[in-house]
């Protein structure tokens, strides 16, 4: 009590206001370097944590809901991703890409497990519809990033030949969580079980050395040309056929897009049999409570003849 | 004792005055950044969108008039001029053989429309290659005739090319 008076005592109006202004003015100070330590740490760790890649996805992932929640206009805001695959951390044939460092051929096959299942994420899961009913095409497809497989792979235990089989990627996708509750299989089929297409042949090779495209799809409501044409071309050019409209498919399964150089040409004669070298170009599923069916997504060499197959008829995502 | 006082207070009046006007500086600064990225950002989507229409989408672009070409056939093509927010010119580039390429092309031979870094004079592949990957539009064209291609897409004049098609390989001068 006594303190409070004599405090009282000696306030006067003018020495609290120089107090305060002396006082405010360093605290502002500290606030501020406090305030720019802070933000500098806060911008330090997101360029290191590669928080922009994932807002990247995260945009292209709500453009995409968008276009489906109101009738929009708006273009998709994919932007394809460039990653390069190395042992050794070179990497001459991109320009500053996402470098994925591995170890052994088990981390390549989780690499492109994460590529495959983000890009089914981005694009909606298969739950979304995002073409709108055209009239003019059919197929749109959407890059979701390009990876190089660096020559440095080639000294990996278990790659032969400078190639990566397919096959054991589709068999790492049926083995191994993407979730506590799924395996990468299940994320994007529906199932485990893909024996159905190990009677029907290889899904080819990865060569090291060379560029493919993570590419998925998605067919206009109106067709679904996936399942309902042969595209062929000129004797010995790749040419494309679906096996199997799957009747009682394990999952969502509808069919599978192959690809093989041709020695027939005619369309319509055109059988499994007649393909060179017929491989497995791609997966078809039937959309979750929509009419569309997706092309899950699979890896193609950039711009060759088995990419053409696809027939996508448009890219939806910027390069 | 007295003009001690009067002297650190307006010391303090100084440091106070100071950060403030250090603190507008730095949102004045920010400001003009975000709006000028802001401007400057629409400008070049249209430069984009013009490159885009000219190398691939318009039914006349230079991808499509090579991709209806038949053997032995050639065909003049007139191109408009595309210049960036800052007037300059860009230039149609041809990216062939194991030279340096933008990622766009992914490791294919490509044409692209981009500005040009160093003048016609001399051409470094990895710098253009940088600069197309950065702002450009590039199209690959897998039997492109493996030679070096410059053209300015000039102010004030239609630039004329002829694109050519002998032995499945396309040629551009």
């Amino acid at each position: 009590m006594k303190n409070w008076k004599e405090a009282k005592k000696t306030f006067t109006p003018s020495a609290f206001f120089q107090n305060r202004r002396a006082e405010l003015s360093t605290q502002q100070i500290v606030l501020m370097i406090i305030l720019i330590t802070s933000f500098a740490v806060i911008l330090f760790f997101l360029f290191r944590l590669g928080i922009g890649e994932k807002s990247e996805e995260q945009l292209c992932h709500n453009s995409v809901l968008q276009k489906a929640s109101v009738f929009s206009d708006a273009p998709l805001q994919c932007y394809r991703n460039y990653v390069c695959i190395t042992k050794d951390g070179s990497c001459e044939k991109l320009i500053k890409p996402e470098k994925i460092k591995v170890k052994t051929l088990d981390e390549v096959y989780v690499a492109l497990a994460n590529e495959m299942a983000d890009c089914w994420w981005m694009f909606g899961e298969g739950k979304v519809e995002y073409v709108g009913k055209d009239l003019t095409k059919n197929n749109y497809c959407s890059i979701c990033s390009q990876i190089y497989f660096d020559d440095s792979l080639e000294n990996l235990e278990g790659i032969e030949n400078k190639k990566i089989s397919k096959d054991e990627l589709y068999d790492y996708l049926t083995k191994n969580e993407y979730s506590k509750d799924k395996t990468y299989s299940q994320y994007l089929l529906g199932t485990n079980d893909l024996s159905i297409f190990k009677e029907q042949g290889s899904f080819g090779n990865i060569e090291i050395g060379k560029q493919y495209f993570n590419v998925m799809g998605i067919t206009s409501e109106v067709k679904n040309v996936w399942t309902s044409s042969f595209v062929a071309g000129s004797v010995g050019y790749t040419s494309v056929g679906l096996i199997g409209t799957f009747f009682g498919p394990p999952g969502w399964i509808v069919s599978a897009i192959i690809i093989g150089g041709s020695v027939a040409t005619t369309a319509a004669t055109l059988t499994i049999s007649d393909l060179i070298e017929p491989e497995i170009g791609a997966i078809i599923v039937q959309g979750k409570g929509i009419d569309n069916q997706f092309m899950i997504p699979t890896l193609q060499e950039a711009n060759s003849d088995k990419f053409k197959a696809l027939n996508c008829e448009e890219i939806l995502s910027y390069s | 004792m007295g003009n001690y006082k009067l002297n650190n207070k307006k010391g303090m009046l100084l440091a106070e005055e100071t950060l403030k006007t250090v603190i507008a500086v730095i949102v004045i600064i920010f400001l003009v950044y975000f709006l000028a990225n802001l401007y400057l950002g629409k400008l070049k989507d249209d430069t984009m969108k013009k490159s885009e229409q000219l190398l691939i989408k318009s039914d006349q672009s230079i991808k499509n008039v090579i991709d209806s070409l038949k053997e032995g056939e050639s065909k003049n093509l007139i191109l408009e001029q595309i210049s960036d927010w800052s007037g300059d010119n860009w230039n149609l580039f041809s990216f062939t053989g194991n030279s340096e390429k933008p990622n766009s092309c992914a490791g294919k031979s490509c044409l692209c429309i981009c500005d040009d870094v160093l003048g016609a004079d001399s051409f470094d592949f990895v710098k253009q290659a940088n600069e197309c990957n950065k702002k450009g539009v590039c199209a690959i064209v897998s039997n492109l005739k493996n030679e070096e291609l410059n053209i300015e897409l000039q102010k004030d004049f239609s630039t004329e090319i002829l694109i050519s098609k002998q032995n499945n390989e396309v040629s551009i001068k």
